[in-house]
C-alpha cells in the first residue's frame, strides 16, 4: 500500500492502516522521543501520546510538506508538552554566557553513551540542544517553542555543549584508565 | 587523535539514530485511542453543525416570515422605516387619489407603536442568536487552549455585542421580520440552546479547575519519574491540538471587508414598469457595493460565511417621453406610481415608441431615460469551496443571499438633468438570489488576505406582477481584505 493510501484509510479511523503507520514509522519517531525524554518511560509514553495525537489530528494533514517532517514535528511538540507546564525555562538571574563550538577528541564512543549523555541533561539545556543540533531548528523557532527568548535559547546551547563535553571527557580518561 | 567538533559528533551518531520500541506500545496507543474516541468525539461532531445550523435558521425564519407577511399584504406588515410609501396602500390610492394623504398619514402613525414593539422584540432575538453562536467558540476552544479560555471569551462577547449594534440599525428597516410566528419559533428555539450552553460552562469549570490543580503539585512531580495523571494528560493534548492548528495555518474564524463595482440588468426584453416599454432600448448599469462578511471553517477545505452587504443598483429604460398633465387624470402605469409635482400639474410618461405621440393633448414633451435606482441590503449565506490552497488560493463561492429593499425611486434623465418621478410599486421588499462565484485569494500572512471574488447573483423574487420576460442578475466584482483568527 503507498503511504498516500494509508494517510487516506488513516483518516478513516481503519485500524489495520494506523497499525501499518505505527509500524513503518514508530522507530523513527521513538528514537525522536528517546532524544527529549529523560529516560526510556518516559519516552514509551510520549510516543504513545504521539500516536494518538497524530491518529486524532490526520485529518488535518494537507498533504503540504513531507509526511515525515509533519510526524516529527508532532512528536517533538509532545516531548515538548510536559515541560511547557512546569516552569523550567524560567530562569531568572542566570549568567548568559558566548554561545560556542566546542570540539573534543573523537575516538570511539558509543551512541548509547551519548543518549545517556543526551538525557541526562537538565531538561531545558537537553531541549535546546536536540532542537537545535539535531533536529535543525533555529534559535527563533526555538524561542516560539519554548517560549524564551533567542538569547537564552543560545545561553542554554552552550552550556548544553560544555556538560556533554566535560561528560564525555571524564568518560574517556574512565576508560583510558581501565585500558591502561 | 582526532580533534571534532562537537556538534559534528552527535550529528553523525545520531544520523541514522532508530530504536524500535516494544509491541505493548501499540497496544496502549490502541487503547488510549479507544478511550479518547468515548470522551471526545461527542463534542466537535455538534460544533461544526451548530454554527450552520444556527445561521441557516436565523437566515430561513427571517426570510419565511417576510416573505409570508409580504403575501398577506397587511398594511402594516408592509411598510418599511425608510420607505414609508406603502406598496399596497398605493396601488389602491393610485385610483382615488384623493384620499391618499389621509390614508398615508394613519398608517404612518400606525406603524410608529409597532416599530418600538418590533425592534426590541428583534433586538432580544439577535441576542439570542449570538449566545448560540458564543457557545459555539466555547466548545470551540475547549479543544484548543483552555488556558486562554476566560480572557478570549469576554473577547467574543464584546465583538458580537458589537455586531449585535450593527445588525439592529438593519432589521430597524426590516420590520417585517418580526411577528408571532417569528418569536413562535425563537421560543421553540432558545430552550435547547440555552441547556447546551450551561453543559459547556460546567465542562470549561471542569477544565479549568483542572489546570488548577496540575500547577499546584507540579513543583513536587519535578523529578518523579513519569506516571502522569489523566488530567495532565488531557491539558497537555488541549495544547498540543493547538500546535497542530497552528502548524497547519488553520484560523477558523475569519472577517472580510470588501467594496464591489456592481453591474445590474436582466435577462429578457421585459419591462418592470409597464409592458408598453418592452420594446424600448435598456441598459443596466454599473454601481457600488460594500460590506463586511464573518466566514468559520469547518474544515481546511469548506467555509460557510454571511454578513451583511449595501448595493446600489440601477437600471435604464431609454426613450421615454415625460410629459406634464394639465387635466388631472394621469394615465396610469401598472407598476409605477408618479409623484404630484403641485396640486394642478401631474407628470406622466409615455413609451416613445408609440404610435399616439401625434395627439394634441400634450404639454411639455421630453425623450428622457428613466433610471429605476434600488438599494438593497444583503444578508449572504455562502459556502466556500478552496481546491487550490498556498500562498495564492482559488475557491468556488455558492449559496444564497437574502435581500431586503432600502430605497427605491426612478429619476428622468435628460441632459443631465434628474428629475425623481416617483417610485416602482412592483418591487418586493423582500427578495432573494442565488449566488456562484470564484474567489482568488492571496495570502501576505498567515492572517491578511487579499480576495477578488467575481461574482454572478440571479434574483428571484424581486418583482411582482411583472412580465416572465423580466429577470435581473447582478455582477459584482468583490475586492477586499480579509483577517483571520
Amino acid at each position: 500500500m503507498s503511504l498516500e493510501k494509508l494517510i487516506h484509510n488513516c483518516k478513516k479511523n481503519d485500524t489495520k492502516a494506523q497499525s501499518e503507520l505505527y509500524k513503518l514509522f514508530s522507530s523513527k519517531l521513538f528514537s525522536l522521543c528517546l532524544k527529549y525524554s529523560r529516560n526510556y518511560a518516559e519516552a514509551e509514553d510520549n510516543l504513545q501520546d504521539s500516536f494518538v495525537t497524530i491518529f486524532k489530528n490526520i485529518k488535518q494533514y494537507n498533504h503540504k510538506g513531507s509526511f515525515e517532517g509533519w510526524l516529527k514535528r508532532i512528536t517533538i511538540n509532545t516531548a515538548l508538552q510536559c515541560y511547557r507546564n512546569q516552569k523550567v525555562f524560567e530562569i531568572v538571574n542566570e549568567e548568559v554566557i558566548e554561545d560556542q563550538t566546542v570540539d573534543i577528541d573523537e575516538e570511539n564512543i558509543k551512541l548509547d553513551f551519548l543518549l545517556k549523555c543526551i538525557q541526562e541533561l537538565p531538561d531545558r539545556y537537553r531541549l535546546v540542544f536536540n532542537l537545535y543540533v539535531l533536529d535543525g531548528y533555529s534559535h527563533n523557532e526555538i524561542s516560539n517553542l519554548l517560549k524564551i527568548t533567542s538569547g537564552t535559547s543560545k545561553s542554554n546551547l552552550a552550556r548544553a555543549r560544555l556538560i556533554l563535553k566535560e561528560k564525555i571527557n571524564a568518560y574517556k580518561q574512565i576508560s583510558n584508565k581501565q585500558s591502561l | 587523535m582526532n580533534k571534532k567538533n562537537l556538534d559534528r559528533l552527535f550529528q553523525e551518531k545520531f544520523k541514522e539514530f532508530e530504536v524500535k520500541p516494544k509491541d505493548y506500545n501499540w497496544d496502549k496507543i490502541q487503547s488510549k485511542l479507544k478511550e479518547d474516541d468515548k470522551k471526545i468525539v461527542v463534542i466537535p461532531i455538534w460544533i461544526k453543525f451548530i454554527g450552520v445550523a444556527a445561521s441557516l435558521i436565523l437566515m430561513l425564519g427571517l426570510g419565511l416570515n417576510m416573505y409570508i407577511n409580504n403575501n398577506t399584504k397587511q398594511p402594516k406588515v408592509v411598510n418599511t422605516v425608510n420607505n414609508p410609501v406603502d406598496t399596497t396602500n398605493q396601488k389602491t390610492t393610485n385610483t382615488t387619489r384623493d384620499t391618499k394623504p389621509t390614508i398615508k398619514n394613519n398608517s404612518t402613525l400606525e406603524l410608529d407603536n409597532n416599530k418600538n414593539i418590533t425592534n426590541s422584540e428583534s433586538e432580544t432575538k439577535l441576542q439570542q442568536q449570538k449566545l448560540t453562536k458564543i457557545s459555539n467558540k466555547v466548545v470551540v476552544n475547549t479543544n484548543q487552549e483552555t488556558k486562554s479560555e476566560r480572557p478570549k471569551n469576554q473577547n467574543t462577547i464584546i465583538s458580537s455585542n458589537k455586531s449585535n449594534k450593527n445588525n439592529l440599525s438593519i432589521n430597524t428597516q426590516n420590520s417585517n421580520s418580526t411577528n408571532n410566528y417569528a418569536s413562535n419559533t425563537n421560543s421553540g428555539l432558545k430552550k435547547p440552546d440555552k441547556i447546551k450552553v450551561q453543559d459547556l460552562i460546567t465542562v470549561l469549570d471542569t477544565t479549568l479547575h483542572s489546570t488548577v490543580t496540575t500547577n499546584s503539585s507540579e513543583t513536587i512531580k519535578l523529578d518523579e519519574d513519569k506516571k502522569e495523571n489523566s488530567i495532565e494528560e488531557a491539558i497537555a493534548k488541549e495544547e498540543l491540538e493547538e500546535i497542530i492548528e497552528e502548524e497547519n495555518n488553520y484560523n477558523r474564524w475569519s472577517v472580510n471587508i470588501n467594496a464591489a463595482p456592481v453591474y445590474y440588468n436582466s435577462f429578457g426584453n421585459g419591462s418592470h414598469i409597464d409592458e408598453q416599454f418592452n420594446k424600448n432600448d435598456k441598459s443596466g448599469a454599473i454601481n457600488t457595493g460594500y460590506g463586511i462578511k464573518v466566514g468559520y471553517a469547518l474544515n481546511n477545505k469548506i467555509k460557510v460565511r454571511t454578513g451583511i452587504n449595501k448595493l446600489n443598483l440601477s437600471y435604464n429604460t431609454n426613450n421615454v417621453i415625460v410629459y406634464q398633465n394639465i387635466n388631472n387624470n394621469p394615465k396610469t402605469l401598472r407598476n409605477l406610481n408618479l409623484n404630484t409635482i403641485n396640486n394642478n400639474l401631474n407628470i406622466n410618461v409615455i413609451s416613445g415608441n408609440e404610435s399616439f405621440l401625434q395627439t394634441p393633448n400634450l404639454g411639455f414633451v421630453k425623450s428622457v431615460s428613466l433610471n429605476q435606482e434600488l438599494s438593497y441590503y444583503e444578508i449572504p449565506l455562502e459556502f466556500e469551496y478552496t481546491f487550490i490552497n498556498s500562498k495564492f488560493s482559488i475557491n468556488l463561492i455558492g449559496g444564497f443571499s437574502t435581500f431586503l429593499l432600502e430605497n427605491n425611486n426612478i429619476i428622468s434623465e435628460f441632459d443631465g438633468e434628474e428629475m425623481e418621478i416617483g417610485k416602482a410599486n412592483n418591487i418586493n421588499n423582500l427578495s432573494f438570489t442565488s449566488n456562484l462565484g470564484v474567489g482568488f485569494n492571496y495570502n501576505f500572512s498567515k492572517a491578511i488576505q487579499f480576495n477578488l471574488e467575481p461574482t454572478f447573483k440571479y434574483q428571484i423574487n424581486a418583482y411582482e406582477n411583472t412580465p416572465t420576460n423580466f429577470n435581473p442578475y447582478i455582477i459584482g466584482l468583490y475586492t477586499g481584505l480579509s483577517y483571520k483568527f
